[in-house]
């Protein structure tokens, strides 16, 4: 990490896709436990699907380790590794024709019974009954993939106020929903 | 719940659901060979790190692009660019309009009016221009479309020109054309001569000669200019004189005396020819004619010359026929060729008669004499062919030429002159004019001769 960069929650050396691009597999394996968390929970977050969350990932990991060439040191890694998680899915939603996932309908796909700590559970499972995807998604973005507000107004192509405001709005919604059941 | 405790568990929750699929990533990244594609990618990558370092370099560090459009626009600036669009436009232009001009077909009217008519390949009509006064009045009030065919312009102009009594009978029309290629030329010539003899016809104007002519379309002189200037340089006339020629007359001069190519439309080709043939009659009838009887036709002709000299002798000298003109004494030398100088006798002592030669010349000069082309044009009192015309002779239809051609032939009517002279020659005796009076029917009275002669002369 370059001196003077702000700590990360989700850091990635950039060093790594130097290292990939030569073939090392062990820095792939690397960049992947630092990343698959939050890409899945993003792409979960989209698909409400675990096997399409499970292939999304694939094909995201798939184009890092083709395109890493491409990346310049400029900017969050995790970032532009969930710009391409993101626009895989945007693709796959356009090809398939369902770019807007009924939750009703997906309901019996999602299952939350891996998880084995209840709270944890419970708390999954009221995240994606109360909020929209996008609500999720700043959640998880900010979260669990440590994004900044700015990247991540970046990311989803909207305004650095409306990412601040809508997260705080889901934040207090959460709490509010967890304290009185928790 | 706080909100780390519950940020906690969302991720808590995530960590257990996510799956570890990287010996699956890894098989599949093999299977699409991209571990060997690395190769590959590391030398592009290495290009495209070079160009990012070039552009770094120069100073583009937020416009750092492996996009080859942004790229290509670091390397050049876009004041380079720009310049290069702003040459790309101007040189379009004005190749453009170069090519343009190029197919650009120019006709000249000349009948008076002058008019320049500018036209394309499809002959339709762009841009009328008059050319002097009398083009710009024309043009200014005919009613013509823009790109309508040059023969609908031609019909409307020609009958605008006849109502204004610009173009009567026996007028002339010359038609100038200038074109890139020589076959547009030849085409058109075909076309307009056909339309122009048809409208004509129609508008009932008989005798109208019409004569096309080339032109080179970067020509400094267009239309009847190109004729006049010819005129001046080959028969060395004057300007003035060449400018108030009439069209038919420049037409008819320049066939006659000049080699300028000139064609005629079918219709004054014919009558052209007709004209020719008429001449050549009335050239050969008096040849035949005038060895049979002009023993029988002298006594009438004397009489009748008498008469009119009679006449004649009374009219002031301006309105008589330029060869019965009093002869001026101090003439210029120069008229009378080296041979006449030879044989040109002293002032007249009043006892010897004329020589031979002059004898034998009154017979010739009544003789009709053919137009030679690149022979100067003749003096007053000949027809264009070369015909000694009549004094007073209504026929005649173009005006003698000016004085500058007298100027210019020293050879021609040398003779003419001499004998001219001779007869007015002052100090000339009766006897000597007794023996003349057949050939030399003109009896003048001059200033120089003396009082006894007058009365002579009178009686």
């Amino acid at each position: 990490m370059q001196e003077g960069t702000p700590k990360r929650k989700v850091h990635i050396d950039e060093r790594l896709f130097e290292r990939i691009r030569q073939g090392e597999q062990d820095a792939f394996r690397v960049l992947y436990e630092i990343s698959y968390r939050p890409l899945y929970a993003f792409l979960l977050s989209y698909t409400q699907n675990a096997e399409d969350a499970k292939d999304l990932l694939q094909d995201t990991y798939i184009q890092v380790f083709k395109n890493c060439h491409m990346y310049h040191e400029k900017g969050n890694p995790m970032a532009w590794m969930m710009k391409i998680a993101k626009n895989l899915y945007l693709m796959q939603s356009r090809e398939e024709k369902k770019a807007v996932i009924n939750y009703e309908d997906m309901k019996d796909q999602l299952s939350f019974d891996n998880i084995t700590n209840v709270d944890n559970r419970i708390v999954l499972e009221k995240m994606f009954e109360l909020l929209s995807i996008e609500d999720r998604n700043l959640i998880i973005i900010h979260d669990i993939g440590g994004l900044t507000y700015r990247e991540i107004a970046k990311l989803l192509a909207l305004p650095l106020g409306t990412v601040l405001s809508r997260y705080h709005r889901v934040i207090r919604k959460l709490r509010k929903e967890f304290g009185e059941k928790l | 719940m706080k909100k780390r405790e519950m940020k906690k568990r969302i991720e808590d929750g995530f960590s257990e659901l996510a799956p570890d699929i990287f010996e699956t990533v890894w098989e599949a990244a093999e299977e699409l060979e991209l571990v060997g594609f690395k190769a590959d990618a590391i030398q592009l990558a290495d290009q495209q790190n070079g160009c990012m370092a070039k552009a770094q370099e120069h100073g583009g560090q937020d416009r750092i692009s492996f996009e080859f459009g942004k790229a290509f626009t670091n390397r050049f600036p876009r004041y380079v660019l720009s310049m290069c669009a702003c040459l790309a436009v101007i040189c379009l232009c004005i190749f453009g309009v170069r090519g343009n001009s190029q197919d650009v077909v120019y006709m000249v009217l000349d009948i008076n009016p002058s008019i320049q008519v500018e036209m394309n390949r499809a002959n339709q009509v762009k841009r009328l221009r008059g050319l002097n006064q009398d083009g710009k009045d024309v043009v200014k009030e005919l009613k013509w479309k823009k790109e309508e065919p040059v023969q609908e312009l031609l019909d409307v102009l020609l009958q605008d020109v006849v109502d204004k009594s610009y173009l009567g009978e026996n007028g002339g029309i010359l038609v100038t054309l200038s074109a890139p290629d020589k076959e547009i030329c030849e085409k058109l010539e075909h076309a307009l001569g056909e339309g122009i003899d048809r409208k004509l016809t129609e508008l009932k104007v008989p005798g109208v000669m019409t004569a096309f002519q080339q032109a080179k379309a970067d020509h400094a002189k267009q239309g009847r200019k190109i004729l006049e200037a010819e005129l001046e340089q080959s028969c060395g006339m004057r300007q003035e004189e060449v400018e108030q020629m009439s069209v038919m007359e420049l037409i008819q001069y320049c066939q006659d005396y000049t080699s300028v190519e000139l064609k005629l439309s079918e219709v004054s080709a014919k009558e052209r020819e007709a004209q020719v043939q008429q001449k050549k009659e009335d050239k050969v009838s008096p040849k035949t004619e005038n060895l049979a009887d002009k023993e029988k036709d002298d006594q009438k002709i004397k009489g009748q010359k008498s008469d009119d000299q009679k006449q004649k002798n009374q009219m002031p000298d301006d309105q008589k026929p330029d060869d019965q003109k009093p002869v001026v004494k101090d003439e210029p030398d120069d008229l009378l060729s080296e041979e006449d100088e030879q044989t040109e006798e002293p002032p007249f002592d009043g006892e010897d008669s004329l020589p031979e030669e002059e004898e034998q010349q009154p017979e010739e000069k009544n003789l009709p004499q053919e137009a030679v082309p690149g022979e100067p044009p003749p003096s007053a009192g000949e027809s264009l062919s070369g015909e000694v015309v009549e004094p007073g002779d209504a026929n005649s239809q173009t005006e003698p030429p000016k004085e500058g051609l007298e100027q210019n032939k020293p050879d021609q009517g040398s003779v003419e002159d001499e004998d001219s002279v001779q007869e007015n020659e002052p100090g000339m005796n009766e006897d000597s004019q007794g023996s003349e009076e057949d050939n030399a029917p003109i009896q003048m009275v001059t200033p120089g001769q003396s009082g006894i002669e007058k009365d002579l002369i009178v009686k």
